[in-house]
């Protein structure tokens, strides 16, 4: 018959299995334990199993262009689970391969597995499946930012919604990115479904509008209401070398000529 | 002079290296080439350029100040996107004329 203390283990390795996330223990370098999750994740049978070909879940860290995922160690020598405990309030993100080959997002927390007086040198962290939410966080962007080609040499962007930094310099990427893939010589980028344009929103479009020209393409910014045009006015942005219309179909027109 | 250079009827095309940003005089030599060939329409590949910063920006205008005062014109092409997407954080303007390749600027002389 179990003792009372074998009980508690056996109910919190039962706690502990039913994680629906990951959740490791590392002693930074190693991995100590994982729950049941890991081993499907793996698809191994045990730990033991795991530890034949890995010590380390951040052996299958992989690395993509399009976001900043955890590095198994970095140039100045920090750990991926060191800069999980140094960095507690970022959202740190990994990137793993499954077994079907397909790339799994995970947010990644973790914490000192410590009550301050008893402390074991090791972290418990915990790997959150956030593929689906990416995915869909990734779709949304691309939405927000469409680049419609008119005809062989004339493209329109159509924005809506809030312009700030990073969607503005992924516009910009886009827009040059297109531009030099159909050699594009006209783009109207249509403003009309701005929220809000202020200083920041037009200091964007200035800067989107000289690399385009840079790129040797126009653009034309269109769907400037009377209400933008005065708040420019007010707080003194300069669109002199910018061409702008009132509306869409005007900067349809004026493309066409 | 690292650059690179080849022509067409009336046009000399240079291929300016990253290399030549650094080099003094690359300018002198630069228009000794154009007068030997009486040429006085320019264009400015960027193509090896990787990144092209402000100083690369810099270089550029005073070659085409240079080479303005020799009556001599010039189109910049071939900016690599990535490296636009950035440039105007660093700078207001650029004081040349620019088009997407060379075929466009070659146009760009054409019709002009």
């Amino acid at each position: 018959m179990s003792t009372n203390l074998e009980l508690e283990l056996i109910k919190t390795r039962l706690i502990f299995d039913a994680q629906v996330n990951i959740v490791v223990v590392t002693d930074g370098k190693k991995l100590v334990d994982a729950n049941k999750a890991f081993l499907n994740f793996f698809e191994v049978e045990s730990l033991d199993e795991y530890l034949l070909k890995s010590h380390c879940i951040c052996d299958f860290f992989i690395q993509s262009e399009n976001a900043r995922y955890l590095h198994k160690i970095y140039p100045d020598g920090t750990t991926w689970a060191e800069l999980i405990l140094n960095e507690p309030d970022m959202v740190h993100k990994a990137m793993i391969k499954n077994s079907d080959g397909q790339n799994v997002i995970f947010e990644v927390r973790g914490g000192k597995l410590s009550d301050g007086e008893n402390n074991f040198n090791q972290e418990v962290v915990t790997f959150t499946d956030i593929t689906a939410m990416e995915n869909q966080s990734q779709l949304i962007a691309n939405m927000e930012v469409p680049i419609l080609e008119i005809n062989d040499t004339i493209s329109l962007i159509p924005l809506i919604g809030i312009l700030d930094s990073v969607k503005s310099q992924k516009l910009m990427e886009n827009i040059l990115m297109s531009i030099k893939e159909k050699a594009t010589k006209k783009i109207i980028i249509d403003i009309e479904g701005i929220l809000v344009v202020d200083s920041a929103v037009a200091a964007h479009l200035i800067k989107i509008t000289k690399a385009t020209k840079l790129m040797g393409c126009i653009t034309t910014l269109s769907g400037i209401a009377p209400e933008v045009a005065q708040t420019m006015v007010n707080l003194g942005i300069n669109l002199d070398d910018i061409l702008t219309t009132s509306t869409l179909k005007d900067a349809l027109k004026l493309a066409n000529e | 002079m690292n650059s690179s250079y080849s022509f067409t009827k009336e046009i000399l095309t240079l291929v300016l290296s990253p290399l030549d940003v650094s080099v003094k005089n690359v300018g002198i030599e630069l228009l000794k080439i154009i007068r030997k060939n009486n040429k006085n329409k320019i264009i400015f590949d960027m193509s090896l350029f990787d990144v092209v910063t402000s100083l690369d920006i810099k270089f550029i205008e005073g070659l085409v100040s240079m080479l303005k005062l020799n009556n001599i014109f010039v189109v910049v092409c071939n900016f690599n996107p990535q490296s636009a997407s950035i440039l105007f954080h660093f700078i207001d303007e650029v004081k040349f004329e620019t088009t997407l390749d060379v075929q466009s600027a070659i146009d760009v002389f054409q019709n002009k």
